[in-house]
């Protein structure tokens, strides 16, 4: 607006100015003039010195409205940029946030199973109790440790409720400071279910003393669940060896923790391994080719990043996340 | 004693889930059963287990070998146990698996005390009769055991319906002789008829009788 408005200001004054156009010469003119300008007397030298002050001021009107051009280009291309990233950034997110849908619904059986089990614990521990409020003379004692079992059982369910609620919902990101461990916790719990009844063995191997990261919780599950679930699948076709996917958190080189998920599947072919990260890339039947890709995109937007070695004994994943410095902002979230 | 075998009858409960194994034992154990845990089948394979009626209450999905595994190593076993399943989620080719192994019932989580009773009812009903059958199996081996080399000889051709005289041809002896021995394994087998001794003959199987007894698997 501020530049609108000088730039009115500096037109005005050129309409303002009606004997600078009276002069039809162009500023070449100028040059070409010179010579005679010796002889032209001291009425020369006023017409002169209003042509130096147009110049003066077709130079500058020139210059304000070239400024003025580009700061406007600049301005609506760096909008034009700012609008491309926010909707890639909302893409991005949508994607996510179909492919934490999708891989839900692959383990809703187990998640099933999971509030199933709780359910089934309260229905039991209630009948029991009853029986013995009915018995002479009511055990009390063991009806007050029931109900005190029904009581933890109910929040293993709503444990479980919230879990997929947090995965499933559309939180915005929310950056705070981490416990990978806590992360790693509650992923294994929700497809331990799962795994187990692919008859596969789900290893969490956490390491004590992590350091925590900075990072979005739903996004770290949900890129830890993207690796279990792939490792589960590479593990669907081996029926003839060990089925074992070891989730692993340790302290990485310098200021880096890692994330590890190995699985004791057929592993990947050296030719599939570049292009494993990469979009809609899938050797599946009826892969989306997004899990992995989603994993990049999240250790990337946590700045660190996530790499894929295969050997002849299963297919390694490991992700590497950036640790706060210890004593940092730090807080169990649960 | 009642139906479900009376305060002797003991319900083995296998479920990995502490919670659900700790619920459904104390329901159990408030209904008036004898209840024994274990978290997984290995466990419940290895633990002593006392000679009494008895059932299980089997949980499909565990780590390790599952229900549907330890239903098919106790098939093998001598004496197996009458086995109720309970799944979280149960698919049909599993119970028809389970069901077709034998299984007494294939119940889906969570049950209610009615229904998971009448199972274990259903499965104690079971192990009693195969217990009463074992027992008089035992008694009529013991009562076989008993008989001399000679009676059995004479046992064996009585069951398949021949008369004394050619009894006598058959193993070179008198037909009096034979008559005594068939006296003897009358009395020894306590026998009321020769139709009562031929059923005893089936159930003792081929030791008895020169017939080969049938597969039954």
């Amino acid at each position: 607006v501020g530049f609108g408005s000088t730039a009115r200001r500096a037109l005005l004054a050129l309409l303002t100015a009606p004997c600078l156009w009276a002069q039809p010469q162009a500023p070449d003119d100028t040059r070409a003039a010179e010579p005679s300008r010796a002889s032209a007397g001291p009425f020369y030298s006023v017409v002169e010195s209003q042509r130096e002050y147009r110049d003066l001021l077709v130079a500058g009107l020139v210059t304000l409205v070239a400024q003025t051009g580009l700061i406007v280009a600049l301005l609506v291309q760096s909008r034009r940029r700012r609008r491309a990233e926010l909707e890639a950034q909302r893409q991005r997110a949508e994607l996510a946030h179909a492919s934490r849908l999708s891989a839900v619904g692959q383990l809703m059986a187990s998640i099933a199973h999971e509030i199933n089990q709780p359910l089934g614990a309260i229905l039991s521990n209630a009948e029991a109790a009853q029986m013995l409020l009915e018995a002479d003379p009511p055990q009390l004692e063991r009806v007050r440790q029931i109900l005190a079992d029904i009581g933890h059982e109910d929040r293993r369910a709503s444990d479980v409720i919230r879990h997929v609620r947090s995965l499933v919902g559309k939180a915005p990101t929310e950056m705070r400071a981490l416990a990978l461990n806590d992360v790693a916790l509650e992923v294994l719990d929700l497809v331990g279910g799962d795994a187990r009844r692919r008859g596969i063995a789900l290893v969490p191997v956490l390491h004590p003393s992590l350091r925590p990261v900075r990072g979005d919780r739903v996004q770290l599950q949900q890129a830890l669940l993207n690796l279990i679930l792939n490792g589960m699948e590479a593990l669907a076709e081996a029926r003839d060896r060990e089925r074992r996917i070891v989730v692993r958190t340790k302290p990485g080189d310098d200021a880096w923790v890692e994330l590890v998920v190995a699985d004791t599947g057929p592993g990947i072919t050296a030719d599939r391994l570049p292009r494993l990260f990469d979009s809609f890339y899938t050797t599946k039947p009826d892969g989306l080719g997004l899990g992995l890709s989603i994993v990049r995109s999240i250790a990337e937007a946590h700045g660190g990043r996530v790499e894929a070695e295969s050997s002849g004994r299963g297919a390694v994943f490991r992700l590497r996340l950036p640790a706060l410095p210890p004593g940092g902002e730090f807080k169990r979230y649960s | 004693m009642d139906a479900r075998g009376g305060p002797y009858a003991t319900v083995h409960v296998v479920d990995d889930d502490d919670g659900v194994r700790k619920a459904l034992g104390r329901m159990l154990d408030a209904a008036g059963y004898r209840v024994r845990g274990y978290a997984s089948a290995g466990e419940f394979l290895m633990a002593e287990k006392a000679d009494e009626p008895a059932c299980l209450v089997l949980d499909v999905r565990m780590p390790g070998p599952s229900g549907l595994d330890l239903q098919s190593a106790l098939a093998r076993q001598e004496d197996p146990l009458p086995v109720v399943f309970l799944t979280g989620h149960g698919d049909i080719p599993m119970t028809v698996r389970a069901l077709k192994a034998g299984a007494v019932d294939f119940l889906t989580k969570p049950v209610d005390k009615r229904t998971l009773l009448a199972a274990v009812d259903g499965a104690l009903a079971q192990a009693a009769s195969r217990r009463a059958e074992r027992d008089v199996l035992a008694d009529l081996q013991a009562r076989y055991a008993a008989l001399s080399p000679r009676e059995r000889e004479v046992f064996a051709q009585v069951v398949t319906g021949k008369l004394n005289k050619q009894i006598a041809g058959d193993i070179g002896a008198a037909e009096r002789t034979v008559k005594a021995h068939r006296a003897k394994v009358m009395e020894k087998m306590q026998a009321g008829s020769v139709a009562d001794l031929v059923r005893m003959a089936e159930r003792l199987g081929p030791t008895s009788s020169p017939r080969e007894r049938a597969p039954h698997d």
